[in-house]
């Protein structure tokens, strides 16, 4: 195919893409308005928060916080249990205690997350009843912090060729750097789907922050904080394709 | 991949289980246990200190065959 064929073909694409879309945006902007529903509110989300803000602490304490703790304990066993074995190949104890590390990870990793957007959302400094959620925040918040430096430690105690102190900010960079190439291939592997990912997530968060504003009337904080988002993105990707490239 | 290798068997003649074959050429047993699974393949760094820890060839080691559909 010629070069101009192919342009051609690339430029009827994009086209289609935009036919197709621009009537989507405009039945569920305009046409979602015009129909009233515009009024809705995502007020009883907040009054929900608000009114049971401990007890979604508490929920988010024993559904996402003890199972991280537990996932811990669970992999500091099969730590143990292979480095009793005499045949370390194919440890399937080592397997395991991998396992139940990332599950750790993901867990307390996800619990943070949304602790943290939970006090953000409720905090209100006028109330009074803010004090203990706050306490419990900050002091679940160290826990978890804790356990993400003891699952590091442990790796590092099973392997002492994994470097990097879990406190300092230049820690996944000297851990990644003492990673052998088998190890940083996966790294390369998880960043470059994440990063084709993202691409796509943050067209579908700014479509979301869209519905946001014209059904919810949310405003365009939404938008411009995806529009940060998105162009920091953009700028960090292209700094180091820049850097990388020379 | 058609990338095939004679690790374990070499490993096995060195008498060296994967973690100690890891420590001498640099890597962890687990990037050892890829290899020898044709799971991973080694940068030609990584291949050289290999066969050199066995005291023979790469090529005596990993082997490249074309696949029949290409």
């Amino acid at each position: 195919m010629s070069k101009k064929k192919k342009l051609l073909r690339d430029g009827l694409k994009l086209l289609l893409i935009g036919v197709l879309a621009y009537p989507l945006g405009y039945f569920v902007g305009y046409g979602a308005g015009s129909i009233g529903i515009s009024e809705l509110s995502l007020d009883f989300i907040m009054d929900f928060i608000n009114e049971n803000l401990i007890v979604i602490q508490l929920a988010l304490i024993v559904f996402l916080y003890i199972p991280g703790v537990i996932c811990i304990r669970k992999a500091k066993r099969y730590f143990k249990q292979a480095n009793q074995m005499i045949d370390v190949e194919e440890d399937i104890h080592e397997k395991k205690a991998g396992t139940f590390v990332y599950v750790a990870q993901v867990f307390t990793r996800f619990f943070m997350i949304l602790f943290t957007t939970l006090i953000f959302l409720s905090l209100d400094l006028t109330s009074d009843n803010m004090v203990i959620p706050q306490i419990i925040y900050v002091v679940f918040l160290l826990l978890a912090g804790m356990n993400e430096i003891i699952v590091v430690r442990m790796v590092q105690t099973q392997d002492p060729t994994k470097k990097g102190d879990p406190i300092s900010l230049k820690f996944n960079n000297d851990y990644f750097l003492s990673l052998d190439e088998a190890e940083k291939s996966k790294v390369y592997k998880a960043s470059r789907h994440t990063f084709i990912f993202m691409e796509f997530a943050l067209i579908g968060l700014m479509f979301v922050a869209l519905i946001l504003k014209i059904i919810f009337d949310q405003g365009n904080g939404p938008i411009i904080m995806i529009t940060l988002a998105w162009s920091l993105q953009s700028i960090v990707y292209f700094y180091f394709a820049k850097k990388f490239d020379s | 991949m058609p990338l095939y290798n004679q690790l374990k068997v070499y490993r096995a003649k060195l008498g060296l289980n994967q973690a100690e074959m890891g420590k001498r050429v640099g890597v962890s047993r687990q990037t050892i246990s890829l290899i020898e699974r044709g799971d991973y393949s080694p940068s030609v760094t990584l291949a050289l200190k290999i066969a050199k820890e066995c005291g023979v060839t790469v090529e005596e080691i990993f082997s490249y065959e074309e696949d029949g559909n290409e």
